[in-house]
């Protein structure tokens, strides 16, 4: 089981789980229970509560619960040096920058997919947080 | 009539005095974090930008070039990497997406009393240090146990 990309996998969801879940349990602590009532009086069942109610509502939480996990997975190399190994598929973005600084000495290339990285991070976030926010005025 | 306008002139002193202390007071506050800032944020991210931009000293010559940033995009491994990277983040986010939606509504609508102990299971197991979970996990997938 160690040393494949399961495991990375497993690892990575486990370590980033509490900042998934505090900032969905922020939004959800937001939403009016009688929200669920009224979707139940008119006919929804579980899923069409969950799906038309429950994550329309929490998605601002969704959104930032992304940027918070997404941001550091990617730039992650502690867990895939150890659960990872030298299996196939587990090389990620965080151990090459290390590598190339420290490994191979190549200064010039490990800033420059630094800050790419740091760009592509900085989209993201962007992106993410303007989802939030349309979400937030719709709703 | 005297007490009401001692308030109004106590208010209005303290609105004057807060409006004249308001600059230097801010500024006093802020100046450690921000040079915290600066030093060891802002400096380093610079050295950053101008190493990505250097030339080095296996080719002659100094000055600037954006050959770092061609070969960082054009590598094929580099490449590689990306995806690999951003489909482990994509998995691993969904599968937690999977558990923290459920966990969230299950805390919020349905724990009751509950509530306050699974929050506190969370956040005390994230107060344990990355690399000792990530120690404890490879303990428990490993198969020689704690070798």
């Amino acid at each position: 089981m160690i040393y494949s990309r399961f495991a990375v996998i497993l690892t990575l969801a486990t370590t980033y789980l509490t900042y998934t879940t505090i900032p969905i349990y922020a939004t959800m602590k937001a939403i009016d229970p009688a929200v669920f009532e009224a979707s139940k009086d008119l006919g929804a069942g579980w899923w069409q509560q969950t799906r038309k109610v429950l994550i329309p509502l929490a998605a601002p939480g969704i959104f930032i619960a992304m940027i918070l996990v997404y941001i550091p997975m990617l730039t992650d190399f502690v867990t895939s040096d150890f659960v990872g190994g030298a299996a196939e598929g587990v090389y990620m973005m965080g151990q090459r920058v290390r590598d190339l600084i420290l490994q191979s000495g190549d200064w010039g290339t490990g800033a420059a997919l630094n800050l790419l990285l740091l760009t592509m991070s900085g989209v993201l976030a962007l992106v993410s947080y303007r989802l939030a926010k349309l979400n937030r005025i719709e709703t | 009539m005297s007490s009401v306008g001692e308030v109004a002139g106590l208010g209005q002193t303290t609105r004057i005095s807060g409006r004249l202390g308001h600059r230097g007071g801010v500024l006093g506050i802020l100046f450690a974090p921000v040079t915290l800032l600066l030093v060891l944020f802002l400096a380093p991210m610079l050295i950053m930008v101008q190493m990505s931009v250097l030339r080095f000293a296996p080719s002659t010559g100094g000055g600037y070039t954006f050959e770092h940033y061609g070969e960082a995009l054009t590598n094929e491994l580099n490449r590689t990497i990306a995806i690999n990277t951003t489909f482990i983040a994509t998995v691993a986010m969904t599968a937690m997406l999977l558990i923290a939606i459920p966990l969230a509504y299950y805390m919020v609508f349905k724990a009751g009393k509950r509530e306050l102990l699974i929050l506190l299971a969370l956040v005390l197991a994230d107060e344990l240090a990355p690399v000792v979970k990530i120690y404890a996990w490879q303990v428990i997938l490993g198969r020689e146990g704690t070798g």
